[in-house]
């Protein structure tokens, strides 16, 4: 969170846990949450989709990245899956051109280093849902600038 | 006001009240608040209507400070007896200050308790009534201490609750928490001795036990004793809310109020007396904190040493080894024993463990169990670690990061939350942050002013005035430390390691790329001779001479990799293509297929190109070398004419296989290509074949032989769709398109090289270290750049892609085509 660009960059950050149940939803408050909400749920069915072709595929770190889910006219869905199955969504604007893959990627990369440390907390029970005003405060700072 | 005079005791009563009561801090205390108060006072309704009519509260709805003042200096007047008029507030005799009864064990009374003592209160009166739990006797001491605030220390007159403030601040927090616990729970031994918890807080950490029967009284001599110890304690300044609760030395001020008070009215009271007392006291720094109020509110956080001793033993009963760890689970058992939500809990290990790593080191397991004492004594949680708690050891760069503590710890809005305060960076920050901390009370922190203090008191209504003699002290000693500066350097450190995984993360394949597109080079299955125009092809050709189709290929694909646009593999090759402009389809496939196809080339080339693509292919093959050569021509070649390049290499090597008829056809297709190769070229991914076979050229050789076959077939029908070559050759653009090309023609194994080929076009410089150390602006700086190249790698990797995928395509329909024509090639050959 340089700040260096204010634009906006996630609309809607969603974990997911391997269940498939959510474990936290974010969304800019300024957006109807319902809608976001929604193209969360229905992008599971692609990130299932993904996984199971990625599976097939070397197991990198690339692999988690899963890319472009699917864009709408409007927003674009962007998915990465950890190791253990927990799903982290991402929904872009599509207007936000200037958003690039690396910096979906980056992040990504940052929500899964934040559940990493959310998981160390003896604490917080993994399939809990996600209460640590320090994984908020990231997921915030990504909602609001461009990571 | 109206000349309103205080005596000092007054004074300080009266900011210590008008803390508790203005609890938004926001200098003025609303009539709610206030008839709380003053019905502590017992005097009749009537009386108190009166009174706020006189102050003006009336007038304005909302009680000032001036308006309070007069209030409680009237309603003092009252209780000894004079008339309720304003002239009572002059008349220069020495009215006692104002008595506000707190009944034992009423909610009332910890209301006002809560009301006198601002930051504390709130929340130890609270959680009075719910810690009871022994775990942590101190903890349901500083909770009872806290409901105190609103109980008015009797007479500051006694003059004992002035002397006992070297933990004022504290002390007044734990007078007032005394005041209230006892009042709320009488019975709790523990708060009996309130002052006694606090004492064995401060001393012992959690001695609960003593005194807790007769809280006042007990208090009163346990807080005597206390405050005598902590007073020295206090001193220490690690007072922090513990002390205060705790209170050892509130007992000290404590029980001069206490006393003073006369324990009666409820053991609160008393204990709020002395708070208020003991508030001045505080304010007067015993540590020499500014306002007791204010440096509470940040003392709360640091540790005494008492504490500390505590921790270290509960540490010890967990993990013998002090400077060992204590794993999550281990201490998730421990810190349940307290009672806490697990919310909370979470929230409270969130701060403590500033490295993450899921277990507690010593310094953090301090910070995690004072937390955890301090949310039992009522006081909220901050929203992050305090300075007091960073653990120095952990992050040396902690100080540089004041603001990692400094952030005002909203929680609960306590006053004392503002843990940051208690170092000097903090302080300066807590002070502004924590509530109503007006500015000064940082600086005065160390400065125990009783002026600014009671002042501060009463904006910040920290309600911890033990806090600021304390703060005081603790910010001394935090102001070395500063914790907060933890939080940021962990921080940081993720964010350091965050660019490595990045770059990893970065599309590998442009990373791949570029070795690729060296190693692609040698491939070179397409010799990229093609796209380049005849010219071009030509030049290369010439360059290449003698490199066997297969090294045009290969030295395409080398040169390519590098990014160079490899000339067209065999220069033969590269003039046929050239001269033919068209590419007389042997030479124009020479290059092309030279380079593409590497080892195409010789094939490719068509006709004539088939022939010296062959005679190339043959010596390509076995002289990589020459490859390289043709590579380049090729390349350069290429570049010019990126994927057309390619393609016509590959009709070439088809024609040359297929014969002239394909070859004019092919070199038809090429220099129809080649036109529109350009724009094709940026097509970008033209086909893949041919970046794929740049890429190849490696394996040049032996596809040489294949290639030209297959680019022929290829090319002759690849010339019909946009060059493949073009396509890969666009992406490079910046020359590695004849590599493409030529890739493409070569094979669909070229196509990895290709991609490779592609990337040496984009030729991403290496990625340099990413400065994590350095500036967060380097940092971002490096890490937008990097960006960027990535953006680019993984477009021109999607492109090659695409051309490989042609390519391949390319490949099979050529070489279905070959198969057909095989004999006829011969023929035409």
């Amino acid at each position: 969170m340089t700040g260096q660009r204010s634009s906006k960059m996630a609309v809607c950050v969603a974990v997911i846990s391997k269940e498939n149940y959510p474990l936290y939803i974010q969304t800019i408050p300024t957006e109807d949450d319902l809608k976001f909400h929604y193209t969360v749920h229905t992008s599971l069915d692609v990130v299932e989709e993904k996984i199971n072709n990625v599976g097939k595929t070397t197991n990198d770190l690339r692999e988690l990245y899963l890319g472009l889910l699917y864009p709408t006219e409007d927003y674009k869905v962007y998915g990465y899956v950890t190791n253990t199955k927990i799903k982290f969504v991402v929904v872009v604007e599509s207007s936000n051109t200037a958003l690039r893959d690396n910096e979906i990627r980056t992040m990504f990369r940052k929500l899964h280093n934040a559940y990493t440390d959310l998981v160390c907390n003896p604490f917080y029970t993994p399939g809990d849902r996600i209460t640590s005003r320090v994984f908020e405060k990231v997921v915030n700072a990504m909602m609001l600038q461009d990571s | 006001m109206e000349g309103l005079t205080l005596t000092d005791a007054e004074q300080k009563l009266y900011s210590e009240l008008f803390g508790t009561c203005d609890v938004e801090h926001t200098g003025r205390v609303s009539g709610t608040r206030a008839s709380e108060l003053f019905l502590a006072s017992q005097l009749p309704h009537d009386t108190l209507q009166q009174i706020t009519e006189l102050c003006g509260a009336t007038r304005l709805g909302h009680f000032g400070r001036s308006q309070f003042y007069i209030a409680l200096k009237l309603i003092a007047a009252v209780q000894n007896g004079l008339p309720v008029r304003l002239e009572s507030l002059n008349t220069g005799a020495e009215i006692p200050l104002p008595r506000f009864l707190h009944v034992k064990g009423t909610e009332q009374d910890k209301k006002r308790m809560q009301f006198a003592n601002p930051g504390v209160s709130h929340h130890m009166s609270m959680e009075a009534d719910h810690y009871t739990s022994p775990d942590k006797p101190h903890h349901p001491i500083l909770e009872r201490q806290t409901t105190h605030p609103g109980v008015l220390p009797p007479p500051p007159s006694r003059g004992h609750v002035r002397s006992g403030s070297s933990g004022n601040p504290p002390h007044i927090l734990h007078s007032r928490q005394h005041v209230v616990t006892e009042a709320v729970s009488n019975n709790l031994p523990l708060q009996a001795t309130a002052t006694s918890p606090q004492d064995s807080y401060n001393s012992s950490p959690y001695n609960v036990s003593p005194p807790t029967s007769s809280p006042p009284s007990q208090r009163r001599s346990s807080d005597r004793h206390h405050s005598g110890p902590a007073a020295t304690a206090a001193a220490t300044a690690k007072r922090s809310l513990f002390e205060t609760r705790m209170d050892v030395q509130w007992t000290g001020p404590y029980e001069g109020a206490a006393q003073a008070a006369g324990a009666n009215t409820s053991d609160g009271w008393v204990e709020f007396s002395s708070s208020p007392a003991s508030q001045p006291r505080g304010m007067k720094p015993e540590h020499g904190g500014a306002p007791t109020d204010s440096e509470e509110e940040p003392d709360p956080w640091t540790i005494t040493q008492e504490q500390r001793d505590y921790y270290t033993a509960q540490f010890k009963t967990m993990q013998p080894d002090l400077h060992g760890l204590i794993q999550g689970t281990t201490a998730r058992e421990f810190f349940q024993r307290s009672k806490l939500p697990i919310a909370q809990l979470s929230r409270i290990w969130d701060m403590s463990d500033v490295n993450q790593d899921g277990a507690l080191s010593l310094e953090e397991f301090f910070a995690a169990f004072h937390l955890v004492v301090a949310r039992r004594n009522g006081y909220d949680l901050p929203e992050t670690l305090p300075q007091a708690l960073m653990p120095k050891s952990t992050q040396p760069t902690a100080e540089e990061d004041p603001f990692a503590g400094a952030p005002p710890m909203a929680g609960g809005g306590t006053p004392p939350v503002p843990a940051a305060a208690a170092q000097t960076p903090a302080a300066p920050q807590a002070a502004p942050q924590t509530a109503p901390q007006p500015a000064p009370q940082a600086p005065p922190q160390p400065v125990p002013q009783p002026a600014p203090q009671p002042t501060q008191r009463p904006a910040g209504a920290q309600g911890g005035s033990k806090s600021a003699e304390e703060s005081w002290a603790t910010f001394d000693e935090n102001s070395s430390s500063p914790s907060p500066v933890v939080q940021s350097p962990a921080n940081f450190d993720f964010a350091a390691v965050h660019p490595d995984p990045a770059s990893k993360i970065i599309q590998p394949v442009p990373v791949r790329m570029s070795p690729e597109g060296q190693t692609y080079s040698d491939y070179r299955p397409r010799t990229f001779s093609e796209p380049i125009p005849t010219d071009v092809v030509n030049l290369r050709r010439e360059r290449s001479g003698t490199s066997p189709s297969k090294h045009p290929k290969s030295g395409e694909a080398t040169e390519f990799t590098p990014g160079k646009i490899a000339p067209p593999p065999p220069s033969t090759r590269s003039k046929s293509a050239k001269s033919s402009g068209k590419h007389p389809a042997p030479q124009p496939l020479a290059p092309p297929p030279a380079v593409p196809p590497r080892h195409v080339s010789p094939a490719t080339k068509g006709p004539k190109v088939g022939q010296q693509n062959s005679e190339q292919a043959m010596p390509i093959s076995p002289t990589p070398k020459t490859t390289p050569n043709n590579v380049v021509n090729f390349i350069t070649a290429e570049a010019a004419v990126p994927v057309e390049g390619l393609k016509h290499s590959r009709t070439m090597s088809l024609d040359s296989k297929a014969g002239s008829a394909f070859r004019t056809k092919w070199t038809f297709r090429r220099s129809v290509s080649f036109q529109p190769e350009v724009p094709l070229a940026t097509d970008t991914p033209p086909t893949p074949p041919p970046r794929p076979h740049d890429q190849t050229k490696s394996g040049a050789g032996d596809k040489a032989e294949d290639s030209p076959v297959e680019p022929p077939t290829k090319s002759v029908k690849k010339k019909a769709p946009t060059p493949p070559p073009v396509r890969p050759r666009n992406r490079h653009r910046s020359g590695e398109d004849s590599q493409k090309s030529e890739l493409r023609q070569e094979e669909p194994s070229t196509n990895d090289r290709r991609r490779h080929v592609s990337a040496p076009a984009t030729r991403v410089p290496p990625i340099p270290p990413p400065p994590v150390r350095r500036k967060k602006e380097e940092v971002q700086a490096a890490i937008r750049a990097h960006k960027e190249r990535n953006t680019v790698l993984s477009r021109t990797n999607s492109e090659l892609q695409g051309d490989l995928a042609e390519a391949t395509e390319e490949r099979v329909t050529l070489e279905l085509q070959l198969q057909k024509l095989k004999p006829f090639g011969v023929t035409g050959l």
